[in-house]
């Protein structure tokens, strides 16, 4: 019943194409096929090709595993598909393009919230400190 | 007979007592270290793939076609009828002829190589991606057409380091998106030391080296623990027959020679009375260690001899194994004689 | 009326209870002095429905049908009549008492045996109510599975044991199963119609010896036994390919039986007619294919696959007719030729006409083709609503092997989220609790 990776969907030659994620899995565990589709098509509509799948949750060894079909989505960029940030970020990390900034950007924030939150932490640790000395 | 000879011999001269007779083996903790091709070492592979020694081992496995045809549990679910045909003469000769051609195929030794090294390139490192995730990402290539150990797989550290997979994540992850028929994703608990040991006391050999190959990589340091302790567990108990024509026994004859261990098996082919085999062996054990007994001309004893005096390890048992290869084969002689002079034939 | 019954019964109990009083005084005169034990009439009213009936009367109100009710089949599983004297002896109840002269000799040795009360057994009445049960049920004639024929309690397929032995030659190893088990009639010219059993059996030592006989009496059990032996004296003997199946592919036909045999790998089993299958069971064949076309008679199946057993040919004869090699290829040796006879002279390759047979199973079935008939795919693959239980049914595909895995790792169904999510477990059913009365 699992259409195949080689894809099922009709599609005109001059139509815009993306490279996007498409959510599977079922709820509470996301799995993403990574995939070529016309832009303007849903996201559950059949698709042209896949070229990959995500698994946002980490496995046992704490790894997200990726795979990416670099031939396939080497030959879409060529024939101008877009593609779509979180797939841009992901192809980032793995070192077929520029990392993105959103990565970044990311990663600085997360930073900064802990940087914070330790702060804090040992701000409130402090006061207790100071209140039981006190007492 | 000769057997009984040696037999007595070992019983006489406890000195010399092989462990072919009085197996010591308290497997209680694996008696048996892993002796791995070590990739510090010298590396055994050019001399594995040298024709000549493809060439000896395969007389050392002696073919016999009925076991390499052997009857196999094939695990179908499906039974399936077997076909009948009527051939001509040339039509069988041809069967038969592809059937020996296939043989060499399902004999073809598994390759013995060095231990692969580990793998440590780093790609990119980037600080600044530091905090992005609490979890590594592994990054596979799965472009169509591209070899198992050719295939691109990196991994993104949490501290923004890219670099490329290690072996284990690299197997791993080809079994994940390109699964092996009858290789499993984890390291089956067979291959675990204690239930290794059961199996070898079962002498289970074949199904642990068949399975074997089926797990692992020749260079995984996990095969090459497996097969060796394998090994040596057979060279202990004089299990040569089992293995006999099929492709483990070109790895095993391989790694005795390898590690100078050969003793047994020579008792073993002196017992059976398969001198050439000896001589083969000798010639095996030349090329790779680079000695020479003059194996090559001699077809007899000789060379055997002047083995025991330069590189054995076992010369008592030995000799006297000689000795009895000796006096049976002038006992035949003498009987030949005396039959040809009953036949009037002198 | 009433009244006067009642009066009568009054008087009789009177009676009664005087005659026990008036007892005492001639029991007391045989020297009982160990336990003067006074029995007391009780004056309650004796008298309902069950003691007004004669037994008979009161059976039949639960055991018979009426006229009608019987004809029309009515009553088949009503209880049956009891005998309640069944298990008591006169002089034996429930006081446990020991009655000289009833119960025990008036003299043991020489002294005089006294009345004496023995402890009271309370195993009795438990043993007459077992034995009282046991009597109102229907026996019930099931077999156990290991000696059951085809169907039911019925006789064809059941064993009936080897021939009897004659003289010094016992039939070792044989065994007889019935195939055919039926009532014939026959007119005659003084006595009418006349009834007598017939059976149809095949015995066999299940290994390549095997004869079948029929044989007809009045009883049952005389027809078996003389089918059976005649069975023992008709034996032939028949090749078993490798002891498990037939030597190749055959067709045989007796009557309008036509049957198709083909031969089988091991661990097939025997799928074919249930008479073919006991022939076989008999024989020793153990793998088999068979189809019966035309006529199911089994007497007629019998017979056509004896004869189709009996004209098979040997691979040794298949390959001198032929002049070729005859040469096995199967899976379970990576198709390595195995040549199973070979001709004394072989042909060559021109020498083999176009229109020659060159298929074994055509060779073998003579030129004939089994007739199968091409298979559709399931209706209910064509709707709609399979589609959606496919797609619903999806998300399955792979649960057991994962479960099968989990359970190999990790001992249970768990994985190594559970930690972290602890209330992720599934449910488990708790355990029965015993209760009083299985205990």
């Amino acid at each position: 019943m699992l259409p195949p990776g080689s894809g099922t969907g009709q599609f005109s030659q001059f139509s815009k194409k993306a490279i996007r994620f498409v959510r599977k899995g079922c709820t509470n565990r996301p799995f993403f096929h990574i995939v070529v589709a016309e832009q303007r098509k849903e996201q559950f509509m059949p698709v042209i090709e896949q070229v990959g799948s995500y698994d946002p949750i980490p496995n046992e060894y704490n790894e997200k595993l990726v795979s990416l079909n670099f031939e396939r989505i080497r030959h879409w960029i060529g024939n101008g598909a877009s593609i779509s940030q979180p797939v841009q970020e992901l192809l980032g990390l793995s070192g077929f393009l520029p990392i993105h900034p959103r990565s970044y950007m990311t990663a600085w924030r997360n930073r900064r919230a802990e940087k914070l939150n330790d702060s804090v932490e040992t701000k409130e640790k402090a006061e207790n400190v100071d209140s039981q000395t006190s007492k | 007979m000769c057997t009984t000879v040696l037999r007595e011999i070992c019983k006489t001269f406890p000195k010399y007592t092989s462990k072919q007779f009085r197996v010591f083996v308290s497997l209680r903790s694996l008696g048996y270290a892993s002796r791995e091709y070590a990739h510090e070492e010298r590396d055994p592979a050019p001399f594995f793939f040298d024709s000549n020694v493809q060439s000896l081992l395969r007389t050392l496995t002696r073919v016999d076609l009925n076991k390499v045809f052997r009857k196999r549990k094939t695990g179908d679910l499906k039974l399936e009828q077997p076909t009948y045909k009527f051939l001509t003469d040339e039509q069988l000769q041809d069967a038969l002829k592809e059937a020996h051609e296939k043989s060499s195929q399902l004999l073809q030794i598994p390759p013995v190589i060095k231990v692969r090294k580990p793998i440590d390139t780093v790609i990119s490192n980037d600080p600044a991606l530091q905090g992005l995730e609490t979890s590594k990402f592994v990054f596979t290539d799965i472009s169509y057409g591209i070899k198992y150990s050719q295939r691109i797989i990196v991994v993104r550290e949490t501290d923004g380091t890219l670099r490329h997979a290690d072996w284990d994540v690299r197997e791993r992850m080809n079994q994940l998106y390109f699964p092996e028929h009858g290789r499993k994703l984890k390291i089956p608990r067979m291959f675990e030391n204690t239930n290794l040991e059961s199996l070898l006391n079962r002498k289970e050999y074949i199904f642990l080296l068949d399975r074997a190959c089926i797990q692992f990589e020749p260079d995984d340091a996990n095969y090459q623990r497996v097969t060796s302790i394998t090994y040596q567990h057979i060279n202990d108990n004089n299990d040569f027959e089992i293995l006999r024509s099929t492709r483990h026994f070109g790895a095993l004859a391989f790694f005795l020679t390898w590690f100078k261990n050969i003793d047994n098996l020579v008792l073993d082919l002196l017992e059976t009375l398969h001198i050439e085999e000896v001589n083969v062996l000798l010639q095996l054990y030349e090329k790779l260690h680079d000695q020479s007994f003059g194996a090559e001309k001699s077809d007899e004893v000789e060379a055997l001899i002047i083995y025991i005096n330069k590189a054995a390890s076992k010369k008592g048992p030995l000799e006297l194994a000689v000795q009895a290869y000796k006096d049976l084969k002038k006992q035949r002689l003498q009987l030949e004689k005396g039959i040809q002079a009953a036949h009037g034939l002198t | 009326m009433s009244f006067c019954l009642r009066s009568i019964n009054k008087t009789i109990q009177h009676t009664i209870a005087t005659s026990r009083w008036n007892l005492y005084p001639i029991l007391s005169q045989v020297k009982v002095f160990s336990s003067p034990k006074i029995i007391i009439g009780n004056s309650t009213r004796n008298t309902s429905f069950f003691n007004k009936l004669p037994a008979d009367h009161l059976w039949k109100g639960i055991t018979s049908v009426s006229n009608a009710g019987k004809k029309r089949g009515r009553g088949k599983t009503l209880a049956r009549k009891k005998d309640l004297n069944r298990g008591q002896v006169l002089g034996l109840g429930k006081a446990n008492m020991l009655w000289p002269g009833l119960s025990a000799p008036i003299i043991r040795g020489k002294e005089l045996v006294e009345r004496q009360q023995l402890p009271e057994d309370p195993e009795r009445e438990k043993k007459l109510i077992q034995l009282r049960d046991k009597m109102g049920a229907l026996k019930s004639y099931k077999l156990s599975p290991l000696e059951r024929g085809w169907s039911g309690n019925k006789m064809p397929g059941r064993s009936i044991g080897p021939p009897d032995p004659i003289g010094e030659d016992k039939f070792e190893g044989f065994d007889t199963k019935v195939i055919e088990f039926k009532i014939v009639f026959n007119m005659k010219g003084n006595f009418g119609r006349k009834r007598r059993q017939s059976t149809f059996v095949v015995t066999g030592n299940k290994n390549g010896l095997a004869g079948f006989a029929t044989g007809k009496a009045i009883d049952p059990k005389a027809a078996l036994r003389k089918a059976k032996n005649r069975a023992g004296q008709k034996l032939m003997h028949i090749d078993i390919f490798r002891g498990h199946t037939v030597n190749h592919d055959f067709f045989t036909q007796f009557g309008a039986t036509k049957i198709y045999v083909s031969q089988k790998p091991e661990g097939y089993g025997l799928v074919c007619h249930r008479a073919i299958k006991t022939v076989c069971e008999v024989i020793g064949i153990k793998n088999l294919y068979a189809k019966v076309e035309g006529s199911t008679n089994v007497q007629h199946i019998v017979k056509a696959f004896f004869l189709g057993l009996l004209r098979q040919k040997t691979h040794q004869e298949i390959a001198n007719d032929k002049q070729l090699h005859l040469v096995e290829f199967s899976k379970d040796n990576e198709y390595y030729p195995k040549v199973l006879a070979s001709p004394t002279v072989c042909r060559k390759a021109d020498e083999i006409r176009h229109h020659e047979v060159m298929d074994f199973t055509q060779y073998c079935y003579d030129g004939r083709i089994v007739l199968k008939r091409k298979k559709f795919p399931i209706f209910y693959t064509k709707h709609k609503s399979w589609e959606v239980h496919l797609k619903k049914q999806e998300y399955l595909r792979n649960l057991d092997k994962t479960q099968t895995y989990l359970r190999a790792e990790y001992g249970e169904l768990k994985s190594f989220l559970t930690e972290k999510y602890p209330e992720c477990r599934p449910h488990k059913v708790p355990p029965k609790e015993k209760t009083s009365e299985e205990e």
